[in-house]
């Protein structure tokens, strides 16, 4: 079972973010400093589970909250930024992936950019994830790597939490078809 | 038998299941030796997704590749050149031999580490491998052999579960002679108190299932698996042919409604709909009429006026028309004085409403000033008139009782609303846009480092590259040789190089709110 120790917030909580938004869209950089800088860990993690690649990763980061930082009106009213965040990220991500505007030469998925070895059962786990497209990839690593709940992914991912049960179980499967040939 | 779907499995991986829902799951993986090894390897997929994706850069790390955004959208707003992306992961190497980052100048950033718990386990050295009871308890089949992988096959909730406590070991194993058949239950997980014993079965139970209704106010309940052969009955309500048997439709005491589509049945209700407003069409009325008499007892009366009823008396019908006003009459227009038409059609009646910019304040009710008089236009949209003050002069002669009540009238044609929105503040105020609350564009601790980059000749250098070592960024030369960027106030070292020129590092003290430089860089030899 899991360890739930690290779901100890909840990622749709809008706190001070709405606050926050506002300020920042009336022109104060302090407080669009602070919102981006609110949600860096959870946006490096996400990054780099959509791009398997630490230097891809850090070039999502910095495109993503720089994108978030110029359409912050688009943000919801009154809800979390961090949703919002992640749908922006994979958004990012999918459209490199699809122009090839990735970083030249980069393969699509290389073990050696996860910057940790791999075991040899490791790697056709992280082979068949890699192979998940990008929305695929995101919706099974906050399920898995961040434990949020169902209900929460399916606000994030703006789906209904059945859609969203079924899609990670199918996704699972996938996972384990493929590893398995 | 049948398998626990993908989506149980998945759900019950998440935690996501509880109740009789998670209790089935449970009780098929003890049950089912392939179920429990999927399930086992679902679980090892999360652990190894867990141990290589949960990774984050360190705190200075991440707190450079901040700032780097920040300075970008810094300049960005105060209309600079934005700086180019520089990665903070991989120290800043400059071209050439004698690059001073090669010769160690410039600071190296620390290696990347792995922050979670599960990221601190050994790579490349495998877990110890569980251990595995040498007797699992007669009730759980597990025939799982631990691999050579790094991961238990089982995860920790399908390890063997816990003996029970000594008195209750009983009732795995045929207690008394009598009954013959006794369907023991599971033991109680760990920690689940109390244990409600099973109560003895009937006398003559063979084989005894379903097991009895727990008693009142038992906190726990297990009940005994089912079994072997044992099916459970069909309820009166379910649909015997999916049972396989045959000629169901006379067994069955509920008849089985024809299965519809949803498009079908959102069909349907469109159509309802529909003939129902087309109905109710017919019946509504050209003129809600709203007559509110003088004096604090009269009360109001509403009156819904059909324009073709034939009942309308003339007069009503001309008083009609002069109201509506947009619509040519089903009579003729009487001839009204110029200052009474003119009192029909100007819109000096019509109520505006201002906004004020506080929200708490209600929104104020002025008149207009009066317009010049138009005469009756026969295709302008109708509008609704609430006479909120009636003058005597524009009341019309024909009225009812003219001065007496003050009637409203509501012609349900076409609405159209006018809203002027102003500003409890001065326009000048309310014309510009609105202050930035904060804005660090004049902000003394985001100094701007400007300079200049020329060669042995003094000519500027375009697209040399200046790299700011802390914060990490990288902007470049425009076609006059200049830079500017904007930087925390304190010492920066950048470097500046251009192709076919040497290395040049400086380092400046930022204060104030413009620092100039001028770098003239050598031809490489």
């Amino acid at each position: 079972m899991h360890d739930n120790s690290n779901a100890h917030y909840s990622w749709t909580e809008p706190g001070r973010d709405p606050e926050l938004a506002l300020a920042a869209q009336r022109g104060d950089l302090g407080a669009l400093f602070t919102l981006l800088r609110k949600y860096r860990r959870e946006l490096w993690r996400v990054c780099f589970a959509l791009t398997l690649d630490r230097q891809r990763a850090e070039r999502l980061v910095h495109d993503t909250l720089l994108r978030a930082a110029k359409n912050l009106r688009s943000l919801p009213t009154g809800s979390s930024m961090l949703p919002w965040l992640v749908r922006l990220a994979a958004h990012l991500a999918t459209a490199a992936a699809k122009s090839g505007t990735q970083a030249p030469g980069a393969e699509p998925f290389s073990p050696e950019a996860l910057g940790t070895g791999l075991t040899e059962m490791e790697r056709p786990v992280l082979e068949a994830f890699a192979a998940l497209p990008e929305g695929e990839r995101l919706l099974l690593a906050l399920d898995t790597i961040e434990h949020i709940s169902y209900p929460e992914l399916a606000v994030i991912a703006k789906r209904e939490v059945p859609v969203i049960m079924n899609q990670v179980a199918l996704i699972r499967a996938r996972i384990a078809r493929e590893e398995a040939a | 038998m049948r398998h626990v779907t993908a989506q149980q499995l998945s759900a019950f991986l998440d935690g996501a299941l509880s109740g009789v829902s998670r209790e089935l799951v449970t009780r098929h993986l003890a049950a089912c030796a392939d179920c429990r090894e999927r399930h086992a390897l679902w679980h090892i997929y999360d652990e190894v997704l867990q141990r290589v994706l949960s990774w984050e850069p360190d705190e200075h790390t991440m707190e450079q590749a901040s700032a780097r955004v920040e300075l970008a959208l810094t300049a960005e707003r105060r209309g600079l050149a934005l700086p180019e992306f520089t990665s903070v992961l991989n120290p800043v190497t400059a071209a050439g031999p004698s690059s001073p980052s090669a010769s160690g100048m410039f600071p190296t950033l620390p290696p990347l580490t792995p922050l979670h718990g599960a990221m601190h386990r050994p790579v490349a050295v495998a877990p110890p491998v569980p251990s595995v009871p040498a007797t699992p308890p007669a009730s759980v089949n597990i025939h799982i052999t631990p691999s050579a992988n790094s991961y238990p096959l089982d995860p920790p909730e399908f390890a063997p579960p816990p003996a029970p406590p000594a008195p209750y070991m009983a009732p795995v194993a045929p207690p008394a002679p009598a009954p013959p058949q006794w369907y023991a239950p599971h033991p109680p997980p760990a920690g689940a108190a109390p244990w409600y014993p099973p109560p003895a079965p009937p006398a003559g139970a063979t084989p005894w299932y379903p097991p009895p209704a727990p008693p009142a106010g038992a906190a726990q309940w297990y009940a005994p698996p089912p079994p072997a052969g044992y099916t459970p009955p069909i309820s009166p309500h379910e649909d015997l042919r999916a049972h396989g048997v045959p000629h169901a439709s006379r067994w069955a005491s509920t008849p089985v409604p024809p299965k519809q589509s949803h498009w079908g049945r959102a069909l349907l209700i469109g159509a309802a709909v529909l003939g129902v407003l087309l109905l109710l069409s017919t019946f509504l009325p050209d003129v809600i009429r709203i007559r509110v008499p003088e004096g604090r007892d009269a009360s109001p009366t509403v009156e819904l006026v059909h324009r073709d009823a034939p009942t309308l008396a003339p007069e009503q019908q001309q008083r009609l028309a002069e109201r509506t006003s947009s619509e040519p009459p089903l009579v003729p227009y009487r001839a009204l004085p110029a200052d009474s038409a003119a009192a029909q059609s100007t819109p000096a009646e019509v109520p505006q409403v201002e906004h004020s910019d506080s929200a708490l304040e209600p929104p104020a009710v002025v008149a207009a000033p009066p317009k010049p008089a138009v005469t009756a236009k026969a295709h302008a949209p109708a509008r609704i008139r609430p006479r909120v003050s009636p003058d005597p002069q524009s009341e019309d002669e024909g009225g009812t009782a003219a001065g007496v009540e003050h009637s409203t009238t509501f012609v349900p044609v076409s609405v159209k609303t006018e809203v002027r929105l102003s500003s409890s503040q001065p326009s000048s105020q309310a014309s510009s846009p609105p202050a930035p609350a904060a804005d660090t564009a004049g902000d003394p601790s985001l100094p701007l480092l400007c300079g200049e980059v020329v060669d042995e000749s003094g000519a500027p250098i375009e697209g040399a590259r200046v790299q700011v070592m802390v914060p990490a960024l990288t902007i470049r030369t425009d076609k006059r040789g200049r830079f500017c960027v904007a930087l925390p106030a304190g010492e920066r070292t950048f470097l500046v190089d251009a192709a076919g020129f040497q290395a040049v590092t400086r380092g400046v003290e930022l204060s104030g709110a413009t620092f100039e430089t001028h770098v003239t860089l050598t031809a490489a030899r």
